[in-house]
């Protein structure tokens, strides 16, 4: 990620419009559960070729959109087409590849006939079908479990199992449910390696649901944001990081120092303004349309910790705190600081990188950032 | 299937084991003890030796009643199988409401006396009867269908006697299907018969297995229902141990043939426990 000036809006909610043709697009997608808005107008577009994820909290809706996609669910309002044509064939019919959350193997058949079965559906010869599976055994390193049933096999195991089935048969769209959640750090990372090498190779378009954003911000070309049943912000990876559309992604994407306060303006400069601090903004950040409340947003990593009596410059916000806590992590180092404001900050420098000794526990610092570092969103 | 997997655990003494203490207790004074006595009797009455058996097995009636009975059992079976998957299906994707609903329809004849309805029975289905008065009414028919003092006055009331141990075990083990299951086999290609003939059915069948178990044995050693609904010339082995016992006073010949009914029906436990492991068939079985 790069520093220096950037250009700065306040809700950038529409990202550029994907330039080639929609493979899968969403439009006005609502799911209503009585008075629950499950699914709240989500309009999307996922490219050919591309791999989307759907990122948010627990209950946002990422696997309603994925079974309204998929056929199961029938969207209360709204219209899903694919190739750019309105889709309303049964599930059977759709060629959607499908990891649910839960696996779904079926109890009663092998590994290796859970793989088959579509296969066996599309009437492909035995012969085809057992070269088929053993490849698709092995991709997911499951070459000599081929004959268990699910019930003798771990959950990480059953996993790679579903990921195999749903790839097997060559769908042009996969959807994948949290495919990786019951895997340690080493599998996950190789399968997620696994998974975009074979959606490359195949050209394979994907909608990907996590709640691990290190996993989105790994894999995807896209990153959709859910909560509560709406999407929040559409983009990649660094423009969601850097650009966060709204309060919700900042803090819920990567680690956030959050202050909130209102815009002033005074001689041209430009001030977010709360009781307790007074921080200049960007020249760039639009106002408000309805002069709400904005909150300042500075990632960790732009936050510099120097001694209280250091010398800052004017293009730079200070705020006095104490340390609190110093995390070694082998490769950075996380502090935790507590402002006189009362905010709590959070400071990451990597090790080797930083000059200066580490400030000790209990000391008294100065953070700082440069202007151009705060990312000013609305909130709400 | 999971059974090669199961480590055998050490088994650990188990104080709650205590408490089936009273259950074996009952079944030794009111089960094993008359079972005890009958055995004897059918070895020691009226003489010490096997001429009981001997005499069921010599004589062409009483073998023909065993095959009378196990053709019945077997067609009462059959049939409230047909009628009891779609019923349970029904039950298990219904709504809360409707479950309920199908359910205590269902359960309705286990709270109601074996004989009252039996009779009630009779009464509906005889010559005079509700069904037969409408028919003739209508026009429909022109002269009374029989109805009852036959097989099919046996199976009608056999058959809604045992429906609630058909409609139960195959109710029990829909429940605990993943509904995603049918969903994945849609997704991967199957349309909704291909993926009901592929996943659901066989997923669904150990309780369909064990509700033909129950009903089976339940019919085998039954008595009333064709007693008063059947054609007595086609009796079951029920109603002529009870000839033996009641009329005869042969309690000799009664308890050979009780015995060999009980022979029958364990053997067909013992066959289909190697075909699948019972307990899961009732339930034990535990999906995760
Ligand atoms: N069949 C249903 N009936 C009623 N409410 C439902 C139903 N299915 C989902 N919901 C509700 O819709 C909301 C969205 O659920 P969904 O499963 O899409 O969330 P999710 O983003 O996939 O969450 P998670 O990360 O926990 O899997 C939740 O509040 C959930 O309780
Ligand atoms: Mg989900």
């Amino acid at each position: 990620m790069t520093a220096g000036p950037r250009p700065r809006t306040i809700a950038n909610k529409t990202d550029d419009p994907p330039a080639d043709p929609a493979s899968l697009t969403l439009q006005k997608v609502s799911k209503h559960y009585g008075a629950l808005r499950a699914v709240d107008e989500v309009d999307l577009e996922v490219r050919e070729g591309e791999f989307v994820t759907f990122l948010g909290p627990s209950g946002s809706g990422k696997t309603t959109t994925l079974q309204i996609v998929a056929g199961f669910t029938k969207p209360t309002s709204g219209k899903v087409l694919i190739d750019g044509k309105p889709v309303t064939a049964p599930p059977h019919k759709r060629d959607i590849g499908m990891v649910f959350q839960n696996y779904a193997l079926f109890p009663h058949m092998t590994a290796a006939d859970n793989i088959g079965y579509p296969l066996k559906i599309r009437k492909a010869s035995k012969k085809e079908r057992r070269g088929s599976i053993a490849e698709a055994l092995d991709m997911v390193g499951l070459a000599e479990h081929g004959d268990r049933y699910p019930s003798q096999l771990s959950g990480g195991q059953q996993q790679r199992v579903a990921l195999a089935r749903a790839l097997v048969f060559r769908p042009r769209i996969v959807l994948l449910d949290e495919p990786l959640g019951a895997l340690d750090k080493k599998l996950r990372e190789h399968l997620q390696l696994e998974i975009k090498r074979i959606q490359h190779e195949l050209g394979i378009t994907m909608v990907y649901v996590t709640h691990e954003q290190e996993e989105a911000l790994v894999m995807s070309d896209r990153i959709v944001v859910f909560n509560e049943g709406r999407v929040q912000q559409v983009g990649t990876t660094e423009q969601i990081y850097e650009r966060p559309a709204s309060l919700f992604v900042a803090d819920f994407i990567g680690e956030s120092n959050i202050f909130q306060g209102s815009l002033e303006d005074h001689g041209g400069t430009r001030y977010l303004v709360s009781r307790a601090f007074r921080f200049k903004i960007p020249t760039n950040v639009s106002s408000p349309a309805d002069d709400g409340p904005l909150a300042l947003v500075v990632r960790p990593e732009r936050l510099r910790i120097l001694r209280p009596d250091a010398h800052t410059q004017v293009e730079e916000n200070t705020v006095e705190a104490v340390v609190e806590d110093v995390i070694y992590l082998g490769n950075e180092r996380r502090y935790t600081l507590v402002a006189a404001s009362g905010h709590n900050l959070i400071g990451r420098h990597q090790v080797g990188v930083s000059s200066g000794d580490s400030p000790l526990v209990g000391t008294k610092v100065l953070a700082v950032w440069h202007v151009e570092d705060s990312i000013v969103v609305p909130i709400g | 299937m999971a059974a090669g997997l199961r480590k055998a655990s050490p088994r650990r003494g188990n104080r709650w084991a205590w408490f089936v203490l009273p259950a074996l207790l009952f079944l030794a004074v009111f089960f094993v003890y008359p079972l005890y006595e009958m055995l004897n009797r059918s070895f020691t009455e009226p003489d010490v030796g096997l001429q009981n058996n001997v005499a069921f097995f010599g004589t062409d009636v009483y073998v023909r009643v065993l095959i009378n009975t196990l053709r019945i059992s077997f067609l009462i079976t059959a049939i409230c199988m047909l009628f009891a998957y779609p019923y349970a299906y029904i039950m298990a994707h219904a709504s809360r409401r409707t479950a309920g609903v199908l359910l205590i329809a269902v359960l309705v004849p286990f709270w109601s006396s074996i004989l009252v309805r039996t009779y009630a029975w009779a009464v509906i289905l005889q010559d005079t009867g509700l069904i037969n008065s409408l028919l003739l009414g209508l026009g429909l028919v022109d002269e009374p269908l029989s109805l009852v003092r036959n097989l099919l006055g046996t199976v009608i009331g056999m058959v809604h006697i045992l429906m609630p141990f058909m409609v139960l075990p195959i109710y029990a083990v829909m429940k605990g299907i993943d509904t995603n299951l049918v969903k994945a086999a849609a997704n991967l290609g199957s349309s909704p018969l291909d993926a009901f003939r592929r996943v659901y059915l066989p997923l669904s069948l150990p309780g369909v297995f064990a509700g033909s178990l129950l009903v089976f044995v339940l019919s085998l050693g039954s008595y009333v229902t064709p007693a008063v609904l059947g054609n007595p010339d086609q009796a079951m082995l029920g109603q002529v141990i009870v000839t033996q016992v009641q009329s005869l006073l042969n309690w000799g010949m009664g308890a050979a043939m009780a015995l060999i009914l009980l022979l029958v029906t364990l053997l067909i436990l013992a066959i289909a426990g190697r075909i699948v492991n019972i307990g899961d068939a009732f339930g034990g079985r535990t999906t995760d």
